[in-house]
């Protein structure tokens, strides 16, 4: 992965920035003064620019070798930048190595943080660095937020279930697109689906709309009065909902999913919705 | 009309505010310890806070003629982490026992964990060792669970009733709050939690008994401004007057006096201003003549 990094970043400085970056990275080297290191972490988006790395097909292809689940096209390059500082430290005894890179995230600001969250993933023994990484949910910057919750594979490859439904149903909270989490479905679970359909009940109670994405979750695991409430949203007036109704639906194992499905089928005129349906019936049988 | 605003978080605020809440009618406000918004490192990021709510920002609204009281407690976020939460435990006794000091809240759950339970838990037993009623946040998210618990641990541990504040209800949870002995707080919110005329609405349903409204206004998007605004929304629906006194005055008034630091005959009438006042050598006024009354 450093390799990777490294490749990528070097087509992407001009001559100072790859000379400052090459003191950076000598500053990741023993031994480690912590305030030059924290200097060097904090000055990449001035000296590397915040740009998006937008890769190539080619990098694409090795950086999907590397990890399918990471989407690096997101990373801006001061992050790709200070995820390569952080793997540079690896020559540090574990618990320094910890402390170091956990001293760049209590100590950043809000964009050192969202790149420290970006790279999390990529760290060895990455699971340490749990609690930071589930406290980090708790931010009300959502830019930070979106920086652990989305387009990041960490939640569902180590949050518990009780901090991963916390993150999904804070994504619906703030109208953040429950698809922008990666590895979702290999986490849906029951609680989750009755902390959504909690969430609806509360909604509509206050006479408030629903989130169109909230089917996604609520959908799969759910008992079955929720299940009806699911069942009405696939024939809402707006094709949002019956969209993500539909692609719910397809997470459930019910036959009466099935028939409800296949009955909107019959009448559904939006093309986005009808694919859904085809999908989930697949899905199902 | 005079009336409390319960809960407002005023550092956030700015003296327009305080002015603009002064003539709307607004002579007394209590303030929760929260959070702010940007997580604390250290505990003694606390104690400045604390020496804040009971020093400066008291001053600050009375210059306005608004007398302002506090709860204080760990709040539930930052009750997950373990580099301040005991350290502020250690330090709460000394400032519970402080003048001005009505209660122990925000106490509760935020994404309902352990840590938050335990810390929950063991502020409810500081605030039955100190003698304070408890104020409850309820969670915005998987809030009517959250209310559950926090209803069942209250009982859990033998706190009475009465003594207990639970705070930002909505239609599903109020009436679990009701059923339960405490009291029901209602936070009126430009866009989340409660909006006037749904709380007109549960007022006409649910009446006025141990019901309580509030403007939580803090840093983020809200109104200083919610709970007048909630009474002439009230009034217009045709709540009387004598429902609108009780829930906007007599209840807030009732439960934060079991904290024996709230003097009946004193908050009746609105504190004298004087601005020719300092604290600490400081004055709200930037070059202003000061105001003094003399009633």
């Amino acid at each position: 992965m450093k390799a990777l990094l490294h490749d990528l970043l070097h087509t992407r400085m001009d001559p100072p920035a790859r000379i400052w970056f090459e003191k950076a990275l000598e500053a990741a080297n023993a031994p480690v003064n912590e305030n030059v290191l924290l200097g060097y972490y904090a000055g990449a988006s001035r000296r590397m620019g915040k740009r998006a790395l937008s890769l190539g097909e080619e990098e694409q292809a090795r950086a999907r070798a590397m990890d399918p689940e990471l989407p690096l096209d997101h990373w801006g390059v001061d992050e790709a930048a200070r995820a390569l500082v952080l793997l540079s430290l690896d020559h540090l005894a574990p618990d320094d190595f910890a402390h170091r890179v956990l001293q760049c995230y209590d100590l950043g600001d809000s964009r050192e943080q969202e790149s420290w969250l970006r790279g999390l993933a990529l760290l060895p023994h990455c699971e340490r660095f749990l609690s930071t990484a589930v406290d980090a949910c708790r931010t009300n910057i959502i830019p930070l937020f979106e920086a652990i919750a989305c387009e990041n594979p960490y939640p569902s490859r180590q949050f518990p279930e009780l901090n991963f439904n916390q993150m999904v149903l804070k994504c619906l909270f703030n109208a953040i697109a429950v698809n922008r989490i990666i590895g979702l479905e290999k986490r849906l679970n029951r609680e989750l689906s009755r902390m959504a359909d909690d969430y609806v009940s509360e909604r509509e109670a206050a006479g408030r709309t629903v989130p169109t994405d909230i089917w996604m979750v609520l959908a799969p695991c759910i008992e079955s009065e929720g299940l009806s409430r699911v069942h009405r949203y696939l024939h809402h007036e707006n094709s949002d909902h019956r969209l993500w109704a539909a692609r719910g639906l397809g997470f459930t194992a019910n036959g009466e999913s099935r028939r409800v499905l296949a009955g909107q089928r019959e009448i559904e005129r939006d093309g986005r919705v009808k694919e859904a349906i085809e999908t989930s019936l697949a899905r199902l049988s | 009309m005079k009336m409390f605003d319960p809960h407002i978080h005023m550092t956030s605020r700015t003296t327009a505010d305080y002015q603009a809440m002064a003539e709307a009618g607004i002579v007394a406000i209590v303030e929760p310890a929260f959070w702010l918004g940007q997580p604390r490192t250290n505990a003694g990021s606390f104690e400045d806070y604390f020496n804040g709510l009971l020093g400066w920002e008291r001053f600050r609204a009375s210059q306005f003629g608004i007398r302002h009281f506090c709860t204080i407690a760990l709040n539930p976020k930052e009750a997950n982490n373990p580099k301040v939460s005991e350290a502020v435990l250690d330090i709460l006794p000394r400032y519970l026992q402080k003048e001005g000091v009505v209660a122990v809240g925000e106490v509760g759950y935020d994404d309902q964990t352990d840590a938050e339970e335990r810390i929950f838990a063991r502020q409810m037993e500081m605030a039955m060792e100190f003698d304070l009623p408890i104020l409850i946040h309820t969670p915005h998210r998987d809030k009517k669970r959250g209310t559950i618990r926090s209803i069942d641990l209250v009982r859990e541990l033998n706190i009475p009733e009465e003594r207990v504040l639970i705070d930002h209800n909505n239609e599903e949870t109020l009436p679990l709050v009701l059923d339960s002995g405490c009291w029901a707080g209602h936070s009126i919110y430009p866009n989340t939690k409660m909006a006037e005329e749904r709380m007109a609405r549960l007022v006409k349903q649910f009446g006025s008994e141990r019901i309580i409204v509030n403007s939580a206004a803090d840093w983020g998007v809200s109104d200083p401004l919610k709970v007048p605004k909630t009474v002439s929304k009230m009034r217009e629906m045709g709540i009387s007057e004598a429902d609108i006194t009780t829930i906007v005055w007599d209840n807030p008034v009732a439960f934060f006096s079991q904290s024996g630091n709230m003097d009946l005959a004193d908050i009746e009438t609105r504190p004298n201003i004087n601005q020719t006042q300092l604290y600490d050598g400081n004055s709200v006024l930037r070059g202003q003549a000061p105001i003094v009354e003399n009633r």
